[in-house]
């Protein structure tokens, strides 16, 4: 192989050590695999950091652990009576005429959060399990006498977007795309009807959702 | 190395993009009778797409059936029955195309636009199934399982447009095609007073946390229908009305199988429209009397308060197989014209003259 189609000495090292992007992980390996005197280096290479990481993990023979602690103590409570020298001279965060506190970015980041969660509520929960919460929210904020809070089952319902079944979340609508229909009802036998009319042809077009 | 990275990737999106196209063409499935007066000739998908929404998945199919009357006789209309069972156990639905004239051979279009909302599970079968519910010809006979009464619905819509077609002509030879003119803004002008609200029915009771009041129900009289309505009661709270209760005689010389009353819902403020029917099977002999019970809540939207509720009989089914529907000349009375919807033959006519003129209304009149 050319020489000057070799990886780089910092490719290689960071090869040996698994911490090449991937792309260029496969590129290496595949270098690697057939060329002599790369695959030497590499096994140089982690030959040494294995040396490395021993010297590391080899704590010195005349380690004092008591006199170690004592000297993370003292260099502690240096830090704290540093602290308190200097504080006064530290300006403090002026608080909002609102009463916020010292942080509006804290604010900003707890706004961003409460957008994203209403968002994936939005999204992912049904509209009639937020409409029912909603009601029994208010029932319980108002304290109103609740009559029933029954878990309805199968509704239809017709409006001016089409005609829907849903029940426990799952839901099938019939409608009809850039189209409004021009009359629909319901049935109190559990049915939900629109009717269309093409533009063009004049062809009339009635969809109904049923309970079954 | 990086060629080889982009072909395969192309590849792998060519994948994918085939895999959605057969995803969706799986999705939907046309089961016809083999001895089925109609035939698909045709089906195009669109712009069907799905996508995950969270824990679920959302479908929608963008489908226009092209379909060819196989049989030996005019079709009038058509009911396909569209089903979701693993979607919506409890739910099944309907495309009903009337005011068909479609002769031996011919052909025309059904479209099927549909949005499934479901888990993002799948057993791998077709998600919606369509079949044939029925079939009505031009001299009212009838092929199908009628799982969905498509036949009693139809022939109602067929003797409707019968009626409306009927009456057009009528003014056309006596007033010719200036005075049709004059009637067809009058009628459009009637359909657009017509408000038109969101509606729901829910069986049994809702999730509604207002107290309940009973409110008497009034009728609208109309003096050609062989049912009378004498009083009914229902329970209302908010925008909710539940559990409607009706007392009717029947007051013809026959017996009476079906019926279905119409419901105007009034707002203390004064807006009133109509929210639904009541449709009842029953058999009832002449002079009988009987009592409707619909354990089934209808709710409007919220900013709308049920101040009042006003019914009318649409249609009644005779035991032998004939109906009863109100007559144009029932339909001149103001409160009953603006109550009662207008026939699908009546808007199709209309949309006609809208978008053609009144030549193109004469020359569709004189196809019948």
């Amino acid at each position: 192989m050319n020489a000057n189609r070799h990886p780089s000495e910092i490719d290689l090292a960071l090869y040996s050590g698994g911490d090449l992007a991937w792309a260029a992980r496969v590129k290496t390996a595949a270098h690697v695999r057939g060329c002599a005197d790369c695959k030497t280096r590499v096994a140089a290479y982690r030959a040494d950091t294995r040396v490395a990481s021993t010297v590391a993990l080899t704590m010195p023979q005349s380690l004092d652990w008591d006199r170690l602690a004592d000297e993370m103590t003292g260099n502690i409570r240096v830090g704290l009576a540093a602290g308190e020298c200097v504080a006064p001279l530290v300006p403090k965060t002026q608080p909002s005429r609102f009463g916020f506190g010292r942080s509006w970015q804290q604010g900003l980041a707890y706004s961003a959060i409460a957008v994203v969660v209403m968002g994936a509520w939005w999204v992912n929960t049904p509209a009639a399990e937020s409409s029912a919460i909603g009601r029994i929210s208010r029932a319980l904020w108002t304290q109103t006498p609740v009559a029933m809070l029954a878990e309805p089952g199968v509704t239809v319902e017709a409006s001016p977007g089409g005609v829907l079944v849903k029940e426990n979340g799952s839901s099938m609508a019939l409608t009809s795309p850039g189209n409004r229909p021009v009359a629909v009802s319901v049935s109190l036998q559990g049915s939900a009807r629109a009717r269309y009319v093409d533009d063009d042809t004049g062809q009339m077009t009635i969809t109904t959702v049923y309970v079954q | 190395m990086n060629t080889l990275f982009f072909r395969v990737a192309i590849l792998g999106l060519a994948a994918g993009a085939l895999f959605a196209q057969a995803d969706r063409r799986g999705s939907l499935k046309v089961d016809l009778p083999k001895d089925s007066p109609i035939s698909v000739l045709n089906a195009d998908w669109g712009e069907s797409s799905t996508a995950v929404r969270g824990g679920a998945m959302v479908l929608d199919l963008r489908t226009a059936l092209t379909l060819r009357n196989s049989s030996t006789r005019r079709i009038r209309s058509i009911t396909l029955l569209v089903q979701a069972q693993e979607v919506t156990p409890g739910g099944k639905a309907s495309v009903s195309v009337p005011s068909l004239d479609v002769g031996p051979g011919e052909t025309f279009p059904v479209k099927i636009d549909l949005r499934l909302l479901r888990p993002a599970s799948n057993n791998g079968g077709p998600l919606v199934q369509v079949a044939l519910d029925g079939v009505l010809f031009d001299d009212l006979g009838f092929y199908g399982v009628n799982k969905l009464n498509s036949r009693r619905v139809m022939t109602v819509w067929e003797l409707e447009a019968r009626r409306d077609r009927k009456f057009f002509k009528a003014v056309l030879e006596k007033s010719g095609p200036a005075g049709l003119k004059e009637e067809a803004l009058r009628t459009m002008a009637r359909q657009g007073e017509r408000p038109m609200q969101g509606v729901q029915s829910v069986r049994g009771r809702s999730t509604n946390v207002e107290p309940e009041r009973d409110l008497q129900l009034a009728f609208l009289k109309v003096p050609e229908s062989p049912i009378e309505a004498i009083e009914g009661f229902a329970k209302v709270s908010a925008n909710e009305v539940h559990a409607p209760r009706l007392e009717i005689r029947n007051r013809s010389e026959r017996t009476v199988r079906y019926l279905e009353m119409g419901w105007i819902l009034k707002d203390p403020r004064g807006s009133d429209f109509l929210a639904g029917t009541v449709p009842a099977d029953l058999q009832l002999a002449p002079g009988a009397t009987s009592t409707i019970l619909q354990d089934t809540t209808l709710r409007v939207p919220e900013r709308f308060a049920v101040g009042g509720m006003t019914g009318f009989v649409s249609s009644v089914e005779f035991q032998d197989g004939t109906f009863w529907i109100p007559s144009r000349a029932a339909l001149a009375d103001a409160q009953l014209g603006r109550a009662v919807a207008p026939s699908p033959e009546e808007q199709r006519l209309m949309q006609i003259y809208l978008k053609k003129g009144v030549n193109a209304l004469v020359d569709e009149l004189k196809k019948f």
